[in-house]
């Protein structure tokens, strides 16, 4: 703790006069920074890159491989012995600021000056959803770097017409008659919540770590429950559907079964090739609700780079994060990765729109919303998406559904012991 | 006279029958992934059950390391420690097991069957101190740290040993104290030559521990740094949800090869093991 204040102070010292006084800082600063193991040799180049910028400073700081799907859950383990700077999903921040794991930004934005930057100036960089995503109670926790963690419709376009693809209904008919199936995960809430987000339910985190859930009820905009479960059913009762186990999907493009399949940018690669010159893409369809077309929803998804609440050198691991996470970083993930960016400079240049994943995934971003939701929520959403892909509800079992929706909603909104 | 030995060759038959059935059983998963690790596609393949492509394209990015996958270090690292935890883990059996053999002290059997006991529990259930005290002493992300947590227990796992010198005439011992030999000397020229298969199996098993062991590995070494990974961690890291697409099949490869200092091992031990068992029986 005392080695964060006194650096603070020289920080803010350094600030005030001339970068000369910064010059004598002590010895080597330690880091350790983690990312996702596709993302190494990247990491490797910028945190090279980093170190340029400071020369009179030594540094030595080690990569780490953490992906980050899975960061939360070893940070947790002790957070004291995980990197100072790390690379996570947006759905862990609630747990990971409740653990104390990581720094709030607001409290370093004089840091940032060393980078000739305030925090402001990151939060107008970004796109607005990821900043809103990245705030806790007010305070910036994290900096966004990409925003591709969300979900989209990949289809062949040599089997499927634009038309075809427009809603569920055209896309299984004309998928049907070509003797091929359209691909969904239906037993995870990350996917399937999309039905439901589009018809204008939500979900929320409430401040005891409890999840807020009201989709055995009507939607503000007049949908029940039961009706958007009647539409899943529509889906998934139809021969051309097939549901995919969560984790399989990308074996299931390579089958060659598929002819449009709803998934991410890391199948980008996987549908170009199982597609070929048909390969393409674009936001999800629309689907039957009480008669009516709505457009399916999605889950908006951040990658966030934070800092360590435990950090012994925080002010120059809050630097890391913010190089890591800038302009020309973000332009080096899409260029190496094709991971999509939060920097709205990034995201409006040519080659980002002409990349037809992307493109496809800003389509939808407009109708995605930010899953906020606690440990609680993963298990029955599972399980109530299992039922659905396996036939167990029946579209005419108005009884029956309700049912299946209040179990889930129970599950869901059981307190956190 | 006939019918008894007619039921007897349809008994043998019967008994074979149900040992190759089993057999066969117990070796689908493993020539699965043999098989698999041979497959030219990198991913996940669950359709067919044989690759439909042969390749040993993997086997030699497995030898090519890239960020994600550095086999031959990780190999070099769990390899090391493994052998350091043979080394003192078989020590700490074998004196132990002459203690309670050959020795005779004030609370021998109670100390024996504490040992044996505490030796009942799972490891596992001491996991999360072992962490904070490694922790303490700045252990953790240490393979000193590691080789002290694989080798520290070795000592309780004596029964086995001890029951084998127990069978070492103790007239060979009692002759060679009346002619002035001291207690390292009977152990090490006596006991120890004579107990070679007890010593084969005591080195084969503490070999193994740390070769395959997962969850304390990925406890202690839990800074990420990929370079310093044991073979375990490094192969499940690859099952990563956005690594298994182009990692799948050379984490078949590397299941496969890890495979191979056991095998070594045990086939070098083996002569020596049978040679033990025979040569003892001779003895009588």
């Amino acid at each position: 703790m005392r080695v964060k204040k006194v650096l603070a102070c020289t920080l803010a010292a350094a600030t005030v006069m001339s970068s000369a006084a910064y010059v004598s800082a002590e010895e080597t600063i330690s880091l350790t920074l983690w990312g996702a193991e596709e993302d190494q040799t990247l990491l490797g180049e910028l945190v090279e890159e980093f170190k340029a910028q400071y020369p009179d400073q030594t540094f030595d700081i080690q990569i780490g491989v953490e992906s980050e799907s899975t960061a939360k859950d070893t940070i947790l383990t002790d957070v004291e012995a995980a990197a100072d700077v790390f690379a996570f999903a947006s759905d862990q921040i609630f747990d990971l600021v409740n653990a104390g794991a990581l720094l709030n930004l607001e409290e370093y934005g004089e840091v940032l000056s060393m980078a000739g930057k305030t925090l402001d100036d990151v939060k107008a960089a970004n796109v607005a959803g990821s900043v809103e995503a990245a705030t806790v109670d007010g305070s910036l926790y994290a900096f966004p770097r990409a925003a591709d963690n969300g979900y989209f419709l990949y289809y062949d376009s040599s089997v499927l017409t634009e038309e075809d693809v427009a809603s569920w209904d055209s896309l299984l008919a004309a998928a049907e008659a070509a003797g091929k199936q359209v691909g969904m995960t239906l037993a995870s809430g990350w996917y399937n919540a999309s039905f439901f987000y589009g018809a204008g339910f939500t979900n929320a985190l409430n401040e005891d770590g409890t999840t807020a859930m009201d989709w055995n009820g009507t939607s503000p905009a007049g949908y029940t429950g039961v009706d958007v479960v009647k539409g899943m059913i529509g889906i998934a009762s139809s021969p051309a559907f097939m549901a995919i186990a969560d984790g399989d999907i990308t074996n299931q493009i390579a089958g060659g079964q598929l002819c449009a399949v709803v998934s991410g940018t890391w199948d980008a690669q996987a549908a170009q090739t199982a597609f070929g010159d048909g390969y393409a893409a674009t936001k999800l369809p629309t689907f039957t609700v009480a008669g009516e077309q709505v457009q399916q929803g999605s889950v908006a998804g951040y990658k966030f780079v934070g800092v360590n609440g435990y950090s012994v050198n925080s002010g120059w691991a809050v630097l890391l994060a913010e190089f890591i996470t800038n302009e020309s970083s973000q332009q080096k993930f899409f260029d190496q990765r094709e991971s999509g960016p939060s920097n709205s400079n990034v995201l409006a240049s040519d080659a980002v729109s002409a990349n037809l994943a992307l493109s496809a995934l800003g389509k939808q971003a407009e109708f995605g919303v930010v899953q906020n939701v606690g440990g609680k929520f993963w298990d029955p959403s599972a399980t109530f998406g299992e039922l659905i892909a396996q036939g167990n509800l029946s579209a005419d079992d108005d009884a029956g559904i309700q049912e299946a929706l209040d179990t889930l909603v129970e599950g869901v909104t059981a307190p956190v012991e | 006279m006939k019918k008894m030995k007619s039921n007897r060759t349809s008994r043998i038959i019967g008994h074979n029958v149900l040992i190759g059935v089993l057999a066969f059983i117990w070796l689908i998963p493993i020539v699965w992934l043999v098989c698999t690790s041979f497959s030219s596609y990198p991913g996940m393949n669950t359709s067919t059950f044989f690759p439909k492509e042969w390749s040993l394209i993997h086997y030699q990015k497995l030898f090519h390391p890239d960020t994600v996958q550095q086999f031959p270090r990780w190999f070099m690292n769990t390899f090391i420690i493994a052998c350091f935890t043979t080394v003192i883990s078989t020590s700490f059996v074998v004196m132990v097991a002459y203690a309670t053999s050959v020795l005779r002290f004030p609370m021998r059997k109670p100390l024996m069957n504490m040992a044996v006991i505490l030796n009942l529990f799972p490891g596992m259930l001491s996991m999360i101190a072992v962490y904070f005290v490694l922790k303490t002493f700045n252990l953790t992300n240490s393979y000193a740290g590691l080789i002290m947590v694989y080798s520290g227990s070795a000592g309780l796992g004596y029964l086995i040993a001890k029951g084998f010198f127990d069978t070492v005439p103790r007239a060979l011992c009692e002759a060679a104290r009346i002619d002035g030999c001291s207690e390292a000397r009977i152990f090490w020229q006596i006991v120890i030559p004579m107990s070679r298969p007890i010593l084969v199996y005591t080195v084969i098993s503490s070999f193994l521990a740390p070769w395959m062991d997962f969850v304390f590995a990925k406890m202690i070494l839990n800074a990420g740094i990929s370079a310093n990974y044991t073979v375990a961690i490094g192969l499940y890291k690859m099952l990563d949800k956005s690594l298994i697409n182009s990692y799948f099949t050379i984490f078949c490869c590397g299941g496969v090869l890890v495979s191979v200092p056991i095998s070594i091992l045990f086939f070098i031990m083996q002569k020596f093991y049978v040679e033990g068992i025979t040569g003892g029986a001779v003895k009588g």
